[in-house]
């Protein structure tokens, strides 16, 4: 007897069966080909040759040349600023190099600043002009990565934060508390910008691998230059929380860490460097600040437990638990419906993978255990939306935002 | 004189590796072998279009999946209703679906057509969502990155949209 096929099988195997044949392709292939052949373009006489030429003999000429070790207060700076560094920016041949370019300027408005400082020339005139580029350069950042992934934003964000930080510590040594708080300011800014990123990545398995792997040979040659490094042990632990979480499955968690670790590693770098160069003293990162970071780090093993003991206070003036609130907000919206199939169509925000470890009775979620506790199954369906919409319960809000992701749409 | 040779090397590249997977797309979503095969061509001469102008392509596969996508709404816009006979041969069980083994590696032509039959009576965006999971057999972040949708909403759709299939094959 045959084995009874699903639809989903069915639709497998339907599209496995429906293929271009080799001369349908082909035919095609022909065409395109023949639409896409190059255009032959004369030299000097059309606007796509001629601007990058142009541009070119800016950038070789000498002026040029002689602006880009200018700094401000020099007659060329501006010439550097104004003319030569937007125009180097936009021969780059993709957006995202375009996007590291403007990087690269944020970082080096960031050095001009620690080698005016180093040297007692940093007043107040200076310093609000490379502020004011520094904050353009972000902006064009910003505005760069609009319509990018967000793999390659929070990599970026990622970078420029990390570069932040460490300036504040440099300024910080430097004395120069003014431009610690602006480089601050700026750092919050880049910080919530790389977590909006962050939160819009989907990370598989490849992903996470190949950045532990990057991740690790920057901790690596990182080791060769710094040794007994803070910063660097602190980059080697959140390294290894990363990687349980790989080996978790924990993609996503995975991928955060591991930018974490990355921006200690760049940070301590930076730092380094400018000690070198300008021969500023390092403060050592406080002590307190890798052990409270360490704590964070560590995912609760017992959530349903942090759940339970988790009270606020009702309409009512009643304390009740996270859990009990949620279980009222979806029976209230279930109603008198003892269909379990109807949940997913009634909260249209719910997947069949929240349900996993739940059992559907009636009306009433009952979770898959010998003590049969229904009160057990809304926490476990609780918990699996939380951990699927990345959102940490802790208050009747998470509950509340969890709610109009799965009911309000 | 200058030529460049790389942007269309790239571009027949990708026609290579992903025409039979826009090909097979628009298949199930327009249920007609011919039309289909219009439809893939002019995928990828939007795409050359499009990259010839100057634009870059971050993800060549989501994108050509979104202009497929797009066409595939116009057609419809342009299309008058759906022929009875169309509808007659969805309709029609001249096999049972169970009577498809499991030693079945392929599809008849004929079991074919009746499977993108009923595929035609489902409504979008579920039938977009099924087609992209079970016929392209695509991950759901795959599908996000396609359709731009959240991984949430691809969820439902792709749950919803085979709960409805299920129902209209069993009328």
């Amino acid at each position: 007897m045959n084995k009874k096929r699903t639809v989903e099988e069915l639709l497998e195997l339907a599209g496995k069966s429906v293929v271009l044949s080799d001369a349908e392709k082909a035919s095609v292939r022909y065409k395109l080909v023949k639409i896409s052949k190059p255009k032959k373009s004369k030299l000097f006489f059309t606007k796509f040759v001629f601007a990058p030429l142009l541009i070119l003999v800016i950038l070789t000429s000498t002026v040029a040349a002689s602006s880009a070790d200018s700094l401000p207060g020099d007659r060329l700076y501006a010439v550097k600023t104004e003319v030569v560094e937007p125009l180097a920016g936009l021969i780059k041949i993709n957006k995202e190099r375009r996007v590291e370019y403007k990087e690269a300027l944020a970082s080096k408005r960031l050095e001009e600043m620690v080698l005016l400082s180093s040297e007692g020339k940093l007043d107040d005139i200076k310093k609000e002009k490379l502020l004011s580029l520094l904050s353009r350069h972000q902006q064009d950042v910003e505005q760069g990565l609009k319509g990018l992934g967000p793999e390659f934003a929070s990599k970026v964000e990622s970078n420029i934060e990390s570069v932040l930080r460490a300036h504040g510590r440099i300024f910080v040594d430097l004395e120069e508390e003014d431009l610690k708080e602006s480089i601050e300011n700026s750092t919050v800014l880049a910080s919530k910008r790389r977590v909006e990123a962050e939160g819009r990545v989907t990370a598989d398995g490849k992903i996470a691998e190949d950045l532990k792997e990057k991740v690790s040979n920057e901790i690596t040659d990182a080791e060769e230059i710094l040794k007994d490094s803070s910063e660097i042990l602190l980059a080697k632990e959140v390294l290894e929380e990363a990687e349980s979480h790989i080996d978790a499955g924990s993609y996503n968690k995975a991928i955060l860490l591991l930018n974490r670790s990355s921006r200690f590693t760049k940070e301590a770098i930076v730092v380094a460097q400018a000690e070198e160069k300008f021969a500023i003293k390092r403060k050592e990162i406080d002590s307190r600040r890798v052990e409270q970071f360490l704590d964070a780090v560590k995912v609760p093993e017992k959530v349903e437990v942090a759940i339970t003991s988790a009270v606020m206070v009702n309409e009512e003036q009643e304390e009740v638990n996270l859990y009990s609130y949620f279980e009222d907000l979806v029976t209230e919206r279930i109603g008198e419906s003892n269909n379990p199939e109807d949940y997913l169509d009634i909260i249209p925000g719910l997947v069949p993978e929240d349900f996993e470890g739940v059992d559907l009775r009636g009306d009433i979620l009952e979770v898959i255990s010998e003590s049969d506790d229904s009160k057990e199954g809304y926490v476990r369906l609780l918990i699996n939306i939380a951990t699927r919409l990345k959102v940490e319960l802790s208050s009747k809000e998470s509950v509340d935002y969890i709610w109009t992701q799965i009911a309000e749409m | 004189m200058v030529e460049d040779n790389s942007l269309q090397k790239q571009f027949i590249e990708s026609y290579d590796q992903f025409a039979d997977d826009i090909f097979k797309h628009c298949f199930f979503r327009v249920s007609d072998k011919e039309v289909a095969i219009d439809m893939m061509q002019e995928v990828f001469t939007k795409v050359w279009k499009y990259v010839d102008d100057g634009n870059d392509i971050h993800n060549i596969r989501a994108f050509l999946y979104k202009v497929a996508n797009n066409m595939i709404i116009d057609y419809y816009r342009k299309k008058k209703s759906v022929s009875l006979d169309k509808i007659e041969e969805g309709r029609e069980v001249p096999f049972e679906i169970e009577d498809v083994g499991a030693d079945e590696k392929i599809l008849s032509e004929s079991e074919v057509k009746i499977i993108s039959g009923f595929l035609e009576k489902l409504e979008e965006p579920y039938k977009q969502a099924v087609v992209l999971r079970y016929i392209e057999g695509m991950s759901i972040d795959e599908i996000v990155e396609v359709t731009g949708e959240s991984n949430n909403n691809v969820s439902v759709r792709i749950n919803r949209g085979i709960k409805k299939l299920k129902k209209l094959i069993n009328e």
